[in-house]
């Protein structure tokens, strides 16, 4: 770890960041925490903004992370979608681990829909790809291979008309 | 200074604090978000201003309001509207329970303390109070009209002196009710003096 600087240093390294488990759905724009400085109640809320917040913006580049301090008694996360709904989590006494928790349930992409994800994305990495949703749509369009039998008719003795009708 | 297009990703809904400004068409909303530092590897607080539509003046300085990217761009500056206020300055209500709160107290618990411990004539009273934003536009006093002029014609020769009309004003922006924590006082001095000597 470089510039071991500050509490728990370990949040600044890309290890801890990449280990982000919140991985927030696609419509959701605004996640905004409201927890107050002082109070047993907010302890949870607290450390989950130290511990939990930078892994969530790391993964979550688009949202708008907003963290408002002594505006109400009881901490709370309100979620902003731009379709217009809002989901409302309280959070009142609830350690961290149970508000993560909670978040990967209700506004995190599903299991199901992450592997898909990494799926459509190793697809268009690996350029050797074709196919749909890739490059080329077949093989027949790189230099060398079998031609299109669309285009060009295959030899006869790979057609299945001549190499079975002669015997 | 060519405004940049707004970008949809990041840009389209923002949660915002309403800031004074001189343009009287638009809000300045100020949103914080995190930027990464990558030396650091942390996250850091950056404020961007964004110009809103508010037609009906509704958005009052202080209030937390959630803003929404127009499909088009109403004026160079203003590229976004007033979507809704969140949190009204000074007038919080906690979306938990339905109550009106001020910082950390409920205002029904303050004001049985306050029964109980007897109210005294500065006692503030939610709903005796005026309604907010009533101080703004008002001035603390009358501009001076040719106040430089007249300096000059006393100390100079009065042949030719020509100045015209400096904008002197004090716009002190109340935000109604000081519970929150935070006065919002904003002043601002626009000298605009053009002086010619002819000797």
């Amino acid at each position: 770890m470089g510039f071991m600087k500050g509490r728990a240093p370990i949040r600044r390294t890309l290890n801890y960041l990449n280990a982000g488990k919140l991985i927030m759905k696609d419509s959701l724009k605004v996640f905004s925490l409201h927890y107050n400085v002082v109070g047993k109640n907010n302890v949870g809320a607290k450390e989950f903004v130290f511990w939990y917040l930078p892994q969530i913006q790391y993964k979550n580049p688009n949202v708008q992370i907003v963290t408002l301090k002594n505006l109400t008694p009881t901490p709370f996360i309100k979620c902003y979608f731009d379709d217009g709904r809002q989901i409302l989590v309280d959070i009142d006494d609830k350690p961290k681990e149970d508000i993560i928790e909670h978040l990967v349930q209700t506004i995190g992409k599903s299991k199901e829909v992450l592997q898909k994800e990494i799926e459509a994305a190793e697809k268009k990495d690996n350029p050797a790809n074709f196919g749909v949703g890739c490059e080329r749509a077949c093989i027949c369009e790189a230099y060398g291979q079998v031609p299109c039998s669309g285009v060009v008719l295959l030899p006869k003795f790979m057609r299945g008309k001549y190499a079975f009708c002669n015997k | 200074m060519a405004r940049r297009a707004v970008n949809t990703l990041k840009e389209f809904l923002l949660l915002g604090q309403c800031v004074p400004t001189v343009k009287q068409n638009a809000a300045k909303i100020r949103v914080k978000r995190l930027e990464l530092d990558e030396n650091l590897l942390m996250y850091f607080k950056e404020d961007s201003f964004y110009y809103c539509h508010d037609p009906n003046k509704n958005c009052k300085t202080g209030d937390i309001v959630l803003i929404q990217a127009l499909p088009q761009k109403l004026t160079k500056l203003i590229t976004h509207e007033i979507k809704e206020i969140v949190y009204p300055c000074g007038d919080v209500t906690d979306p938990i329970t339905g109550e009106k709160v001020s910082k950390e107290f409920y205002r029904d618990d303050m004001d049985k303390e306050v029964e109980i411990y007897g109210k005294l004539k500065s006692t503030f009273d939610y709903k005796k109070a005026p309604p907010r934003g009533f101080l703004s536009g008002r001035q603390a006093c009358e501009p001076p009209k040719n106040r430089w002029s007249l300096q000059l014609l006393d100390t100079h020769s009065p042949r030719g002196v020509i100045s015209t009309l400096p904008s002197y004003w004090i716009e002190i922006i109340d935000g109604g009710h000081w519970d929150t924590g935070t006065l919002i006082h904003w002043t601002k001095f626009t000298v605009a003096a053009a002086l010619v000597y002819i000797l």
